[in-house]
Formats: C-alpha cells, sequence, structure tokens
C-alpha cells in the first residue's frame, strides 16, 4: 500500500483509546449511513444465495443436458441455459459458492497471515527488516502477475487459487499492521504498560490487537473484493479453477464465444460480480469514513 | 454400403495408378466452394491477405511435427514430390513423373529442372535425397514408409531412385500425405539442421518467408522467380500462382476473437469457425461461409501399454456405456455439423464401411456394467487428458465423462495445453485416455489408431499381420477386405473410442476470390478483390 | 535529498533477490517434466535425458539458482523453449503494444477520472457528488475483462467503429495504432478512472478547505477563480502521484486486456508461456514486469516526498 494509506492508518489508529465504547458508537454511525448499509445488505443477500444454492434451484450445475442447450431465459430456466445445457440460474448461485469461499478464505488467510507477519515485524527489529523485505519483493509484482505464475506453479484448482490469492494479498496486510503496530507501541500509555514490567504477549493481546482491528477490518473488506474480481480474472485467462467447476469467471469464459448468440451466458455472472463488488466497495469505504472521517476515500486500492 | 471399383486394373504398370485410384475414385469429398463472380472478374495481383489461425505453430519444419498448424503454413513456402488431385489420386509436383521397377520395389523418380528455391539455388537430386531422408527418419508417416525402404540414392542430377524391400502401396501416398508432409528442402538446410529443426526456411513454393513475430504474426511474401507447373489446378497440384502480395498468417487462438475479427473486417479468412455460428454468420451479407465435410473424426485413445486400459474388456466397458449423440451435440453444437458412423474412413471414400455398427453407438448400461466387472475395475480414477484449444476436445470429454460416472467409472480430467496433450500423449505413465481429432487420411494404411507407433500403442500381431498385407497388397478388391477385417478387429477390440464425425466452418469475406474450399485450406490461387 | 534517493536505491536490492529468488521458486514448482515438453513429440528418453542436463535441470536447487541469477543480472535470460529466439527478445518485441496500452489506459483514467472528481470536490455532497461517487464506486467493481468483451460486441461487431481485435504497430502509423488501441484502453482505463476520481475528490476537498483557500475567498475572488488557481496548482502534485500508482496498476491489469483483444504484449506472452510452459519466458517477463513496477514505485515515493516532506517513512 502506499505510504499514505499507511499514514493515515497509524494516525487514526491513535484515536482509538477506548475500545468498547467506540465498537457501539461505530455500529450507530454505520448503521446511518446509506451506502454501506445497502452494501451490507447486497452482501448478504447474495451469501446467503450462494449458501442456499440446493434450495434456491432443482437443477445440478454440472449436469451437462445438451439437448436444452444455449436456450433463453424462460420459465424452465430463469437465466438461459449455456453450451452444455447447464442452467445459467444455478451455474450462477453454485458459481457464487466458489467465488466466495475464495474470497471469504483469503479475506481470513490475508488478515491472520498479516497480523502474525505485522505484530512480529513490529516487534523485532531484525524480523522487521528481512520479513519486510519479503513483503516488498511479494509486492514488487503487480498482483495479477504473481498470482498467474503462483497458479502456473502449483496447478489449476480452486484451493490453489486460494493459496495463491493469500501470498498475492497478504504483504499488503502485513504491511499495514506492522506500521499500525510500530506507532501503537511508541504510545505512552504502551510505553508506561511496558516499563511496569508487563511481558509482550499481554501488551499485544490487550493494546495492540485491538487497535489494529479497525484497520484490519476495512482492509478485510477490500480484499474479500480484490479476491473475487482476482479469482474471476484468473478463471476468465485459464489459470485459475478447472473449467468443470463453475465460478464466475468461468462462465463468462465459456460464455464469450456465445455473446452474440446467447449473451445472458456472460450477462448474468458479470452483473453478480460487479453486485459483489459494489457492496463491498460500499461497505469498505463506510468502514473506513467512520473509523477516519479526516481521510475519507484518501488511498485508493494498490 | 460401400463401393467397389471393379475396372481398375492390377497390372503393375498401373500399379500406381491402381492404388491411389482406389482411394481415389470416390465422389468429391469437399462440399466445392469456389468463390462466385470470379467468371466475371480477372485476378488482380497485390494486396495482403490477412488469415486468422488457431495459434503459435510449434514449429515451420515441415518433417517435425504432425501439427496441421504448420502444414497449413507451411505449404505455401515448400513443396513435396507429389500431391493429391481432386479425387485423391497421386500427382507429381516437384517431381516430373516416375516408373516403377524391379517388382515394385524400384522407384526411379524424374525430377523437374529449373525449379529453383527461394535462395536461387536450383532443386536436384542431391536436394532431393536427404529431404526424404530426413522425413522417413522425423515423421511418423516417413518413417512408417521408411520401414520397408532399403535406400535412397541420387542417380543423377534430376533423378532419384528410391528402393524398396518390398512392393508398398504406401510409398506413393506417403510421399503424398498432408500433415508432416515430406518437404524438400536445400541440401545445406538439412545438413545445418543436424538432428534439431531447420534453421533456415527455404523452399520452391510460391510463397517466401519475409517475418515471423511469434504470437503476432507469421508473414510471407509473394515468390516471384517462383515455378509454377503448367497443367491448370486440379485439387492440390497443378499450376499454383501467388496473386497476394503478401499473406499473414496471425495466431488468434480464441475462437470467439476470431469470429468477431472476420465479422469486423479485420481479417480476411479463418478457419475452426465453431459449428454454433453457422447460422448467424450465413446471414451476414459481407461473409462467405463453407463447411469442410469430410473433416475429422474426435476420437479417445486408450493407453494400452500400461493402465487400466490394456484390459479389452474395460475398453469395451467404455464403448458399451456411450451414447454418442449427445456427446457429438455437445462438442459441435449444430446437427448439421457431425455425423454418427462406424467407419474409420470416411462415409465419402470408397474405403468406407459400417463394419462395426452393431457396437458403435448402443449404449447399454448392464452390458457396461457386467464388463467393468469382468475387467475387474474397482473405481481407481482414470486419468483423461484432453485440452480447450481445439473446444471440441474438450466439450466431448466432458459430457463422455458425465456419461461414464452414471455408469460407476471415475473419471480425473485433466484440461491442459495442446502441445501438453501431444508430449505426455507419448509417455505411458501419464494417461489412461487422450482426447483428440483423426483426420482425413489417404489411404487406410495411414490410419494412426491402428499403427502400433502412435501414441495408445494399438500393437497385437494380428493386426501388424493384417496391416501389413494392407500395405503390401496391390489389388483394390483384396485391399478393401483386408480393411474390413481389420475394422472387424478394431470394433471387438476397441483400441480408441471413436465418437463421430465432425465438420468444420471456415469464413472468409466476400472480398476473398479463388480459394478453394478442401480439407486443408491454401492461398495459393487466391486474390483479393477491389472493396 | 540525494542521501534519500541513494537509501531508497539501496534498500531495493534486497526487494530485487528477493523478486528474484520467488521468480525462481515459483517457476521450479511446476509439475511435470520440462526437459519432455520441450523435446517433442517424436523424443527418445535419451533425448530428454540429454536436454535435461544442458538446461542443468538434473543440478540442485540452489546452483541453478545462482547459475540463472549470475546471468539473468548480466542480462541473459536464455532462450524460450518455444519461440526460437532469446528471452530477451522475446520480452522486447512485446514491450511496445503493453507499455502503450498501459500509456493509453492512463490517460483515459485521468481523462475521465479528474474532471469528475474535481466537478465533485467543487460540490461536495450534493446530488451530483453523491451521483458521481456511486458512479465511481460502479466503475471500480466492474470487472475490465468482462466491460472488454462488452465493448468488443457493442463497437466492434455490432457497430464496426474500431477493430475488433489486433494490433498495429507505431511504426505503421500513429493512427492506426490509435485505432486498435482505443477500445483495449477504454477498458482498461474506465475502471481506473472511478480510482482517480474518487481520488481527485478527496485531495481537492482537503485541499479546499485550506485556510488559504478561505483567505482567498474571503478577499472576493471569484471562486472559479480561487478553484482554478489556488487548488489547482495543489491538486495536481498528489494526483500526479496517484497516477503514478495506477500506472502500476494498469500494468497488471494489461494482461486481461490483452487477452481479450488479441494484442502480442508481455501480458499474453506470459499466459501463452505459462499455457505452453515455456519456463524462461515466464521467469523473463515475471521479472522485467516487477523491474517496471519496482522502478515505478521508486519514482512515485521520490515524487511524494518531493510533494509533501511532512509524510515520514517508518
Amino acid at each position: 500500500m502506499s505510504a499514505a494509506a499507511e499514514s493515515s492508518a497509524a494516525t487514526g489508529s491513535t484515536r482509538l483509546a477506548n475500545g468498547a465504547a467506540r465498537r457501539r458508537s461505530l455500529f450507530r454511525r454505520l448503521a446511518g449511513q446509506a451506502g454501506p448499509v445497502a452494501g451490507l445488505v447486497v452482501l448478504i443477500v447474495v451469501v446467503l444465495c450462494a449458501v442456499f444454492a440446493p434450495a434456491l434451484t432443482q437443477y445440478d450445475p454440472l449436469k451437462l443436458n445438451i439437448l436444452d442447450r444455449l436456450s433463453p431465459p424462460s420459465r424452465a430456466h430463469l437465466l438461459g441455459t449455456d453450451d452444455f445445457g447447464r442452467d445459467v440460474y444455478s451455474l450462477v448461485l453454485y458459481g457464487g459458492r466458489a467465488s466466495l469461499l475464495v474470497g471469504g478464505l483469503v479475506m481470513i488467510l490475508t488478515s491472520v497471515i498479516g497480523v502474525l507477519f505485522g505484530v512480529v515485524a513490529g516487534f523485532s527489529q531484525v524480523l522487521d527488516n528481512v520479513l519486510m523485505r519479503i513483503m516488498d519483493g511479494l509486492m514488487a509484482f503487480p498482483a495479477i502477475v504473481l498470482a498467474i505464475a503462483l497458479m502456473a506453479a502449483l496447478g489449476p484448482r480452486l484451493s490453489n487459487v486460494i493459496v495463491a490469492l493469500s501470498i498475492v494479498y497478504a504483504p499488503r496486510t502485513a504491511r499495514l499492521i506492522r506500521s499500525t503496530v510500530v506507532v501503537i507501541r511508541e504510545l505512552q500509555y504502551v510505553e508506561a504498560a511496558q516499563a511496569l514490567g508487563a511481558e509482550n504477549a499481554r501488551i499485544v493481546w490487550r493494546h495492540i490487537l485491538p487497535n489494529t482491528m479497525a484497520p484490519l477490518l476495512v482492509q478485510a473488506t477490500f480484499m474479500f473484493a480484490y479476491a473475487v474480481l482476482a479469482e474471476a480474472a484468473l478463471s476468465f485467462l485459464g489459470v485459475g479453477a478447472p473449467p468443470y467447476v463453475p465460478t464466475w469467471g468461468n462462465i463468462i469464459s465459456t460464455g464469450r464465444l456465445y455473446i452474440q448468440d446467447a449473451p445472458w451466458i456472460i450477462w448474468f455472472p458479470g452483473l453478480v460480480i460487479i453486485l459483489v463488488g459494489l457492496g463491498l466497495n460500499l461497505l469498505g469505504d463506510g468502514l473506513r469514513d467512520l473509523l477516519d472521517p479526516r481521510f475519507r476515500s484518501a488511498s485508493g486500492a494498490s | 454400403m460401400s463401393q467397389i471399383r471393379s475396372n481398375v486394373e492390377p497390372s503393375r504398370r498401373n500399379f500406381l495408378k491402381g492404388a491411389a485410384a482406389a482411394g481415389a475414385a470416390s465422389l468429391l469429398p469437399w462440399s466445392q466452394r469456389v468463390s462466385s463472380a470470379s467468371a466475371a472478374e480477372a485476378p488482380r495481383t497485390g494486396g495482403t491477405l490477412k488469415v486468422a489461425i488457431i495459434g503459435e505453430p510449434p514449429s515451420l519444419d515441415a518433417h517435425w511435427t504432425p501439427a496441421s498448424i504448420t502444414h497449413d503454413l507451411t505449404w505455401h513456402l515448400y513443396e513435396p514430390l507429389f500431391t493429391l488431385d481432386e479425387h485423391y489420386s497421386v500427382i507429381p509436383m516437384l517431381a516430373e513423373g516416375h516408373s516403377l521397377s524391379e517388382g515394385g520395389k524400384l522407384y526411379t523418380i524424374r525430377l523437374r529442372r529449373g525449379v529453383p528455391f527461394h535462395n536461387g539455388k536450383e532443386m536436384s537430386a542431391e536436394d532431393v535425397v536427404p529431404s526424404i531422408a530426413r522425413w522417413g527418419k522425423t515423421a511418423t508417416v516417413g518413417k512408417l514408409l521408411f520401414k520397408t525402404v532399403q535406400s535412397i540414392q541420387a542417380k543423377d542430377r534430376y533423378t532419384v531412385e528410391l528402393r524398396l524391400t518390398a512392393p508398398s502401396g504406401l510409398a506413393l501416398p506417403g510421399l503424398a500425405n498432408f500433415s508432416q508432409f515430406p518437404a524438400i528442402y536445400p541440401k545445406e538446410v538439412v545438413e545445418a539442421a543436424g538432428d534439431g529443426q531447420i534453421k533456415e526456411f527455404i523452399g520452391t513454393g510460391p510463397f517466401r518467408l519475409l517475418e515471423r513475430v511469434p504470437d503476432r504474426y507469421i508473414r510471407m511474401g509473394r515468390f516471384d522467380r517462383y515455378a509454377a507447373r503448367s497443367e491448370p489446378t486440379n485439387g492440390y497440384g497443378g499450376k499454383r500462382t501467388a496473386y497476394v502480395e503478401e499473406i499473414q498468417f496471425i495466431p488468434t487462438p480464441d475462437v470467439a476473437v476470431r469470429i468477431a475479427g472476420v465479422e469486423s473486417g479485420e481479417y480476411h479468412f479463418s478457419d475452426w469457425i465453431t459449428p454454433d455460428a453457422y447460422n448467424r454468420l450465413l446471414q451476414n451479407p459481407r461473409l462467405d461461409v463453407m463447411i469442410v465435410k469430410p473433416n475429422e473424426w474426435i476420437t479417445g485413445i486408450f493407453n494400452k501399454k500400461m493402465g487400466p486400459f490394456t484390459n479389452k474388456k474395460l475398453r469395451q466397458a467404455v464403448l458399451a456405456s456411450l451414447d454418442m449423440e449427445p456427446i457429438m451435440r455437445a462438442a459441435v453444437g449444430n446437427k448439421e455439423f457431425y455425423r454418427l458412423d462406424p467407419g474409420l474412413m470416411f462415409k465419402e471414400h470408397v474405403w468406407w464401411s459400417d463394419v462395426g455398427k452393431e457396437v458403435y453407438n448402443h449404449p447399454d448400461r448392464e452390458k457396461a456394467k457386467r464388463l467393468m466387472q469382468e475387467a475387474g475395475y474397482k473405481g481407481e480414477p482414470i486419468r483423461w487428458m484432453c485440452t480447450q484449444f481445439y473446444e471440441w476436445m474438450y466439450k466431448s470429454a466432458l459430457a463422455a465423462k458425465q456419461q461414464l460416472e452414471e455408469v460407476g467409472f471415475k473419471i480425473d480430467l485433466q484440461v491442459m495445453d495442446w502441445a501438453s496433450v501431444m508430449s505426455r500423449s507419448t509417455d505411458p505413465k501419464m494417461y489412461d485416455i487422450f482426447t483428440t481429432g483423426i483426420g482425413d487420411k489417404v489411404d487406410p494404411t495411414l490410419q494412426t489408431p491402428v499403427n502400433c507407433d502412435y501414441p495408445g500403442w494399438t500393437c497385437d500381431p494380428k493386426l501388424d499381420a493384417m496391416m501389413a498385407r494392407l500395405a503390401t497388397e496391390t489389388d483394390f478388391a483384396k485391399r478393401y477386405a483386408i480393411w474390413v477385417d481389420i475394422q472387424k478387429w478394431f470394433w471387438d477390440e476397441v483400441p480408441v473410442i471413436k465418437f463421430g464425425d465432425f465438420f468444420s466452418l471456415r469464413v472468409q469475406q466476400k472480398q476473398v476470390m479463388g480459394y478453394a474450399n478442401r480439407y486443408r485450406p491454401f492461398f495459393w490461387n487466391v486474390w483479393l478483390a477491389a472493396r | 535529498m540525494a542521501s534519500f534517493l541513494l537509501k531508497r536505491v539501496v534498500s531495493l536490492l534486497p526487494v530485487l533477490l528477493v523478486v528474484m529468488t520467488v521468480d525462481f521458486l515459483i517457476i521450479h514448482m511446476i509439475p511435470g517434466d520440462p526437459a519432455s515438453v520441450m523435446a517433442g513429440p517424436n523424443a527418445t528418453t535419451a533425448d530428454i535425458a540429454q536436454l535435461r542436463s544442458r538446461l542443468n535441470l538434473d543440478l540442485p536447487l540452489h546452483v541453478q539458482f545462482l547459475r540463472w541469477a549470475g546471468r539473468a543480472m548480466r542480462g541473459d535470460l536464455g532462450d524460450s523453449l518455444f519461440l526460437g529466439r532469446t528471452v530477451n527478445r522475446a520480452v522486447w518485441e512485446r514491450t511496445e503494444p503493453t507499455l502503450l496500452l498501459t500509456l493509453y489506459g492512463l490517460l483515459v483514467a485521468v481523462v475521465f477520472g479528474m474532471p469528475l472528481g474535481i466537478l465533485a470536490a467543487v460540490r461536495p455532497n450534493t446530488g451530483m457528488d453523491r451521483g458521481f461517487m456511486l458512479l465511481a464506486v460502479l466503475g471500480v467493481s466492474i470487472p475490465t475483462f468482462w466491460l472488454g468483451l462488452i465493448f468488443i460486441y457493442a463497437f466492434a461487431v455490432n457497430l464496426r467503429w474500431l477493430p475488433a481485435a489486433g494490433y498495429a504497430s507505431l511504426s505503421e502509423g500513429f493512427g492506426v495504432n490509435l485505432r486498435y488501441l482505443m477500445l483495449p484502453a477504454l477498458s482498461l482505463g474506465l475502471n481506473q478512472s472511478a480510482l482517480v476520481a474518487r481520488m481527485t475528490r478527496s485531495f481537492m476537498l482537503e485541499v479546499l478547505r485550506e485556510d488559504y483557500i478561505r483567505t482567498a475567498r474571503s478577499k472576493g475572488l471569484a471562486e472559479n477563480l480561487v478553484v482554478l488557481r489556488h487548488a489547482m496548482r495543489n491538486v495536481m502534485v498528489p494526483t500526479v502521484t496517484v497516477v503514478g500508482l495506477i500506472f502500476a496498476v494498469l500494468l497488471g491489469g494489461a494482461v486481461t486486456t490483452e487477452i481479450v483483444f488479441n494484442i502480442p504484449g508481455a501480458g499474453r506472452l506470459l499466459i501463452d508461456s505459462v499455457l505452453r510452459r515455456d519456463y524462461p519466458v515466464i521467469q523473463g517477463a515475471v521479472l522485467y514486469i516487477a523491474l517496471v513496477f519496482v522502478v515505478i514505485n521508486l519514482i512515485v515515493d521520490m515524487l511524494y516526498v518531493i510533494i509533501d516532506p511532512r509524510i515520514k517513512y517508518a
């Protein structure tokens, strides 16, 4: 991430002194904003649809139904069928499972790795140098390029997509957490606690971690969005999930051939990706505004 | 039923004509389409023809790879000794003619004179001998033919002697074969290549290589000193004229882009168009649409050297599980573009037979399960390699996978790039089945699925004996009988799965004139009309 | 300043080391045997073994890395397995399309994004502001490749305004080069223009709040003049750094765009090489792209320090 973002996160976190009370008012303020609420609602709806996919459709998305191929949206097939006769509506629902799973797991993994590395780096000068150089090295590749190279090595499987994207995006979180930790450590009350003999572990648990939650939350929201988009791009390029696993990117990839004859195949997955991205971005923006209004939309994606 | 030519003379003098004519006496196999309005307009020289091809060719050395992309490009640059006319008869190209003696064992081939290579050197026997020898060492068909070759040498500057150990019906059709064809290179080029690929791309063809930027284009320019034959164009032979100034072959792996490119005027011509676009493209007044029929048949090749499919019963189980109609439909889309047929040689050939129709496309799940049990199949995953590069390969594999899994097979579908499929197909440790297409063959002895050297390793003493007899027999009726026996053996042994025949779609701008739609595309005799 | 620059460059060295290690390691994790892939379908086991030793593939990993890294630092990245030329040449032949595409994409992002951002900032929290910013969030959420597909069919195939695919080099003329790159640049740049809009807006908002703007206003200068003279001058510079950041992102986005539009750039080379398992080219292309990225980031960081010395580096 850019230096500006780190800077903003660091100063933003100095405001997070009193955890619980702030959290309550945070939710209240978040709830008052239309954008993030709408985003959250959209997200919840999409996630629920994906989770309850089997209940929402009677079709098996993998079942080939050749005789019905390329049929337009109808009562039998709400969003039409693809070139194998698979129901597009079901593909989008089940594809959501894969795509959202990737997004969610990458979000969690990058957060965990990011916190781990960030905290360790924040506390140890030696490890800081080593780890941050490695993080910088990983961030020296454009995200998609590194992801492609990793997928080339690991092979086209959904689990590998999660691993690859986590490796690609974790450094960003790690740098963020690290700067936050470094700043907090220098706060007076923390220094005081150390002087009083508190162990590092306790300091981390009571003071550091709670104050990283806010920037982490914002970051995680955007990570989810990047991961969903990146998975779609990788699958579209043919280096993501294998072609017979439905993901939104894969569906668009196969639908590319039929854009003139059966445009519904690329329209619906595309619109869903946009919807998910929209929801996540609105949510993330809202969270960031609330946590640090002075830096509203100051730094964007990197 | 099949036609049997009764008026072919089996005499030795007409041996050549007979063997070839046996294959040649078919109906015109191609959806003939020569551009309209050509009667009124005289050919124009000049212009750059832009052709969107399916991908980057693995090599520009015609001997080196069986990839059809390489063939389709390089036969503008290089020429063989013999080629085929529109009836599949072998006719001379760089050869002037030939004679056969010593009981069918000695081919004396006379070369044309005054035929220049692109670098100015005159083609002569000193170039032909090393070229053919190299082809005999490198190419699959070459290796097959050279099993019976005793020697090849230059008798004099314009005469080559090919001496066989036994008469072979394969010699001339092999020398006129399409993919991995015996291109004639200058002797220096062959020597410089050593064991690797050729480093300079010099031939006698109507076009010469201008520039190759991988993944961007391959540019060929008209060779002004090309020595054309005098007879009118006949099939792939006869007079070849390079009208256009330049041809640009542009690798465009994505068929959607190829279609869009031709529709929007970016490319003049493209092949391997998905048949689903047929109806829409027909409506477009700027385009000519052509069907390539016959084209290829889709197949799944079993690994019979190691793995579960060394067991014949399991192979038969697979065949018994498959309902070919939905598989071909999934692969090809448009019903007009495929045909369910058990013949290993296409219906359009005199060699066609429908022996095997009782087993082909007769799905019987109970029988399949029984055979699986008898074969001792316990549910081990079967590794199936295919590629999306030719989308019909992937689609047929996916459709077959579903049907097989319903019967109880476990299929591990491995989708990879085409180059990987081709290279892994030679390693028996890497797969159990792989998908490919079998193209149109001039002679049944060239059918790769019943060849022991070809990946899949269809090796069986009975089969080998029949194939050997097929190669040496000269009488068409007798050869046909042997072939029918081979096909019978095929449908019992099931060395590969034949899914069905499919036809391909080519599209060009109406501006393109003189294009003759044959099995493999070529752009000599083609010109661009004024817009 | 100079010492900062020196320090920065020196700090790049370990990064470069990491880059090269990562690049090297990735490729060698690929399953399957590179030697047999390269040798081709006609090869015998002996051929494959010979090739393997020629490529040093049978040496221990760290020795391979040292040899590779040593050669790479001298500029020798080996030969492509598929393309019949050196990796350097293969990548070099592709730089023009990718760089031009990225540049045009950048222009699109700035041309569409900045005015939108400025307009939104000048009238904050009005309907127009909210509308534009919603549009911006939408823009960031649209997958570039999807947008490219839509454009191809709308503008190229159906309206026939622009070519659907392909590329003409600058040497063939600026106009024709632009024709081929216009749709790709639009689909690439519009996505980032949303980002530019958001950033421009926030920078503008900050600047407009500054005291001296208030002073200027209180002096009675016309609103437009205030904006033009004071705010623009101050927002240009941070926006330039934003633009620098986006250049790097656009470079990554060019990969998918090149596939969609069949442009023979470095991104397409990367994908094609991955699919063909042309290892030397994968390594070389990734290395070059990372190098460009690092240089751009360095320049951006430098500009940042020039603009705002307040920002310290932890």
